[in-house]
């Protein structure tokens, strides 16, 4: 029954195997995962490469992460530890030249012409077939979140970068506002061609002992399965705000089954990101696929576009 | 000073595939309060770990590919349907049977001290128990040139990423000399008993340490431990017997090797240089993938062009040269 389910997806004009696709920050540059028994990059619909900085970052102090919300949420602080774009696009890139799946890059800045800069060089590569903008990073002092929590900053950022790339341009959005909708209709008038939603909460782990944050930077982004609810319900205000317009939404926030994935969908998302599912068993996206395609046959869905934003809300 | 990015050595550094194998638990052996000997049935890790490398081991839990079966009543297994943790928990690989004649060569050990929710629910499973094992991870130590002495200082539990090394480096015929220290006694992380007749190195060099343990004198290894606290063994700093050692006939030429706290590891590193020694040191941080994607548990080293940069202990090390390590960055 489920081998008749057709799980390609259409997003953004990308044609995507399915749509389960590894989060930026947790499949590195592409090849790290490559390494682990029983996962490939060709199980998954697209990878979405680390955020890159115009200029090399070192990140935060550690320790930078810490498991919490009784073993269903985990807080990290990194800080856009990366090596700058341009030693990504000469040395790791072309890694990825036979990738067998879709490569997304993802680009963050302080400013607006470091994100217009940066995605530039980002897809100058031919490896790269769309940018993702990090406007939502919570670990940087200055740039990141800061961006998405203004419809105006945030448009300003996407205009930037959709005048440097005919690629389609995907604005990842923080859940940190009262009004996703809002961000989001900016970021599509300045050009995006879909959004990316969420990036993690804002969050504080404490050690009552010390009286101490269990993370060296103090605070960081909540993910895992602690936050689904709440990453639901974001992805389900970008759809009321865009989804009529066709915009497609990348969502996720704590996935962990192929039932979860579908939830996402319903909710308005055309494709699935899992990201602190990857660092805990890379090797079973497998499964989440087989059990999202049971779980459209259960629903008698040819495939997942049958069911994008197909949630029954109560009268 | 100027800073820099080393070179994602995460990627690709190792062509080895890293194993996702379901175990079970094959023996559980409480040695203290707090830490528990488990043994997991895990052959294929057990084939292929080299000393000084580790593994991330995770519960199977509800959500996470655990279904209630047909017919079965789901209340009955609540117990079981509580998620214990969420991400791996990382663990040196204390032994690998693998190379062992006689023991049970499909299963790997490790020491789990109970530190929280994690290594609670790891330290309470029953034999039987399902696990899941992703390993060997990490670059390992490097062993030393044929018939060179080797020192290895631990600092606690740092014990278990030297003991395998410990059995190599007497399977290849190097004369190793351990020394083990803790707080007290009592945390020792090895079962101690009195010497029965004091190697030479210890009347001559280090004439308090008067107990032992068993189990490492068998392999060959002469032991020395020492407590904080004092006790029947040398009381005072571990590192305190390698500076004698050091200093001594049986020192000259050694290779150190060390795993235990960042102090202890700064002022082994520092002992070391003064004395010409090679010095590899396993580091420990917080660890989120163990593979080099999340760049959680990274270190400051010097690079060889002298700038300051990171390494990510799961990809990059856990091992990494003592020379390298900046020992003055900031250890929250």
């Amino acid at each position: 029954m489920a081998a008749s389910v057709d799980l390609s997806v259409d997003f953004a004009g990308l044609t995507l195997r399915n749509p389960l696709v590894a989060a930026s920050g947790t499949c590195g540059w592409g090849e790290e995962l490559e390494r682990i028994e029983g996962f490939s990059n060709g199980l998954l619909g697209a990878i979405v490469l680390k955020s890159a900085t115009l200029e090399p970052r070192l990140g935060n102090p550690t320790p930078r992460i810490v498991e919490t919300a009784g073993g269903a949420g985990l807080i990290n602080s990194i800080g856009l530890e990366n090596p700058g774009v341009e030693k990504v696009v000469r040395d790791y890139l072309p890694r990825l030249a036979d990738a067998p799946t879709v490569v997304i890059a993802n680009a963050a800045g302080t400013l607006v012409d470091d994100y217009a800069a940066t995605a530039e060089r980002l897809c100058s590569s031919p490896v790269v077939r769309a940018i993702e903008v990090n406007i939502s990073c919570p670990n940087v002092k200055r740039g990141g979140m800061l961006f998405g929590t203004d419809p105006d900053a945030a448009a300003s950022v996407i205009a930037a970068v959709r005048g440097v790339t005919d690629k389609p341009v995907i604005a990842k959005l923080t859940p940190n506002v009262s009004d996703i909708g809002a961000i989001a209709r900016a970021c599509v008038s300045a050009g995006a061609n879909a959004l990316s939603v969420t990036n993690t909460f804002p969050a504080l782990a404490i050690d009552v002992r010390t009286r101490r944050p269990l993370i060296a930077a103090n605070y960081g982004g909540l993910s895992g399965p602690a936050i689904k609810p709440l990453a639901l319900m974001k992805v389900h205000e970008t759809y009321r705000a865009v989804g009529a317009a066709g915009v497609p939404i990348l969502g996720g926030g704590g996935i962990v089954s192929g039932s979860d994935m579908l939830e996402f969908i319903l909710a308005g998302a055309t494709a699935c990101f899992v990201g602190t599912f990857l660092l805990r068993e890379a090797s079973g996206c497998s499964r989440l696929l087989e059990e999202l395609a049971s779980a459209l046959a259960a629903q008698g869905a040819r495939g997942v576009s049958d069911l994008v934003g197909e949630l029954r809300l109560h009268q | 000073m100027r800073r820099a990015i080393a070179e994602n050595q995460g990627a690709g550094v190792s062509p080895a595939p890293i194993l996702d194998e379901a175990a079970t638990v094959a023996g559980r052996t409480a040695i203290r309060a707090d830490t528990v000997e488990l043994s997991l049935r895990s052959p294929r890790i057990a084939a292929a770990a080299r000393p000084g490398q580790f593994v991330d081991v995770l519960l199977p839990g509800p959500g996470f590919g655990y279904r209630v079966a047909e017919g079965e009543e789901a209340w009955r297994d609540l117990p079981r349907l509580r998620r214990p943790f969420l991400i791996r928990r990382p663990f040196s690989i204390y032994r690998a049977h693998a190379s062992d004649r006689g023991a049970d060569r499909d299963t790997i050990d490790l020491l789990v001290k109970v530190v929280g929710v994690g290594t609670r629910a790891l330290a309470q499973l029953e034999v039987g128990a399902g696990v899941k094992v992703l390993g060997p991870l990490g670059n390992g130590f490097s062993l030393p040139p044929a018939g060179a002495p080797a020192a290895l200082v631990a600092g606690g539990c740092g014990w278990a990423s030297l003991a395998m090394l410990a059995r190599e480096l007497r399977r290849r015929g190097h004369p190793t000399y351990a020394f083990i220290g803790a707080a007290t006694v009592e945390a020792l992380p090895v079962a101690t008993c009195e010497a029965k007749a004091r190697p030479a190195l210890f009347r001559d060099e280090l004439p308090e340490a008067c107990v032992t343990s068993d189990e490492l004198e068998s392999l060959g290894v002469t032991v020395a431990l020492a407590a904080e606290a004092g006790g029947r063994v040398y009381g005072g700093l571990v590192t305190d017997l390698l500076e004698k050692f050091l200093r001594g006939e049986h020192g000259r030429g050694a290779h150190v090797y060390a795993c235990g706290p960042w102090g202890m590891l700064r002022r082994v590193a520092d002992l070391a240089e003064r004395s010409g020694a090679p010095c590899q040191v396993a580091l420990e941080e917080r660890m989120g993938c163990g593979i080099g994607v999340c760049n959680s548990c990274v270190v400051e080293v010097f690079l060889p062009s002298g700038e300051v940069g990171h390494k990510k202990l799961c990809a990059d090390g856990p091992v990494l040269d003592a020379a390298e390590v900046n020992w003055d960055q900031n250890r929250g």
